[in-house]
């Protein structure tokens, strides 16, 4: 098998692969209540297993998350890639920002590019983005990228609505 | 980064162990929800399952080792996992095995564990291994004695005390 993975970089961030390093901070990011929508919060364990588990992703796949670092300070601040997990409905455009991070366009600047790298690399697109309807800050980045609602689905147990992006080629 | 990473096929007279594939979802998902898969870091249910196969392979990305699916030759079904895993925060790599409902009994986690073991002496470096097993877990106890390893301590998992055996090293060939 082959892992894969590009370094990408924008104005303020690097998304990078995975790395045992993120451990502590991915540890402390499933430890908050900010895992909410994403699962819940997270053991120590468990965020082990899903570390590693995003490097099986990548290996699977051939596509996924990337750990997203402030170029100016090196701190990883989130998570953001494309992953079709198993009963997925398709590829889906994903996204997590850490405490301390949100609110200062980083999401965004990271979704694009990791939008816009699926859609040129991955032959990905246009993509979607399954979102819990209560998790507003996440609504609102995925209409500041041009994804409109297609439907509701139920998503374990849970009303989901499903983001249509935009074709993601825009930079 | 670009890593290719190999994982092997190893042959026995009776079982094949093998990279893990996606394939394997469904027989992971009915072991995570049997009580066997308590003592290898169950239960867990579908999409449970499917984190830990997505787990296997990427352990074997960032270690260089990891668990194999086990096949029989024979029939093809797949009956358990082996291999060597080392989580983070745990002491040191650990020989593990877990054989699926229907399975045991029959000496295949011996011939499993065995080719394993061989395979993680000749080629990871990392003899002598250690197992780490839930004193409750009769039918592991029994397999680690059976190939050789000793009671060694104990030590902590998760609020769990689990026995440590240690193998032996392999004998240079």
């Amino acid at each position: 098998m082959t892992l894969n993975i590009p370094q990408l970089e924008t104005t303020r961030l690097i998304l990078r692969g995975p790395l045992e390093a993120d451990f502590q901070a991915m540890i402390a990011f499933g430890a908050s209540d900010r895992g909410k929508f994403i699962g819940g919060r997270m053991s120590q364990w468990d965020v082990w297993r899903s570390l590693l588990a995003g490097l099986g992703h990548w290996a699977l796949r051939g596509y996924g998350f990337w750990s997203v670092d402030r170029k100016d300070t090196g701190q990883m601040i989130g998570r953001v890639g494309m992953h079709l997990h198993d009963s997925w409905p398709e590829p889906e455009l994903g996204w997590v920002i850490f405490d301390g991070h949100e609110g200062q366009g980083y999401a965004h600047e990271a979704a694009l590019a990791a939008r816009s790298y699926a859609a040129r690399h991955f032959g990905l697109g246009p993509v979607i983005s399954l979102i819990d309807p209560e998790n507003t800050r996440s609504v609102a980045l995925a209409k500041r990228l041009g994804a409109a609602v297609e439907r509701r689905i139920t998503f374990f147990d849970h009303p989901c609505d499903v983001y249509r992006h935009p074709e993601g080629v825009s930079i | 980064m670009t890593l290719a990473f190999a994982i092997p096929t190893i042959e026995t007279t009776r079982l094949s162990l093998r990279a893990p594939a996606e394939s394997d979802l469904a027989s992971m998902t009915a072991f995570g929800a049997s009580p066997r898969s308590g003592f290898v870091g169950g239960p867990y249910d579908h999409w449970g399952a499917w984190r830990v196969l997505l787990a296997g392979i990427g352990h074997w990305a960032l270690r260089g080792y990891g668990y194999w699916s086990v096949d029989l030759r024979e029939t093809g079904a797949f009956i358990g996992r082996v291999g060597v895993i080392y989580p983070n925060g745990t002491p040191e790599p650990e020989l593990a095995w877990g054989l699926f409902d229907g399975f045991e009994g029959k000496g295949y986690g011996t011939e499993a564990v065995l080719a394993a073991r061989r395979y993680a002496d000749e080629n990871f470096g990392l003899a002598p291994l250690a197992s780490f097993i839930d004193p409750k877990n009769a039918a592991s106890m029994r397999l680690a004695l059976r190939v050789g390893a000793v009671l060694e301590g104990q030590m902590v998992e998760d609020g769990t005390t689990l026995h440590t055996y240690r193998h032996p090293a392999l004998v240079a060939t």
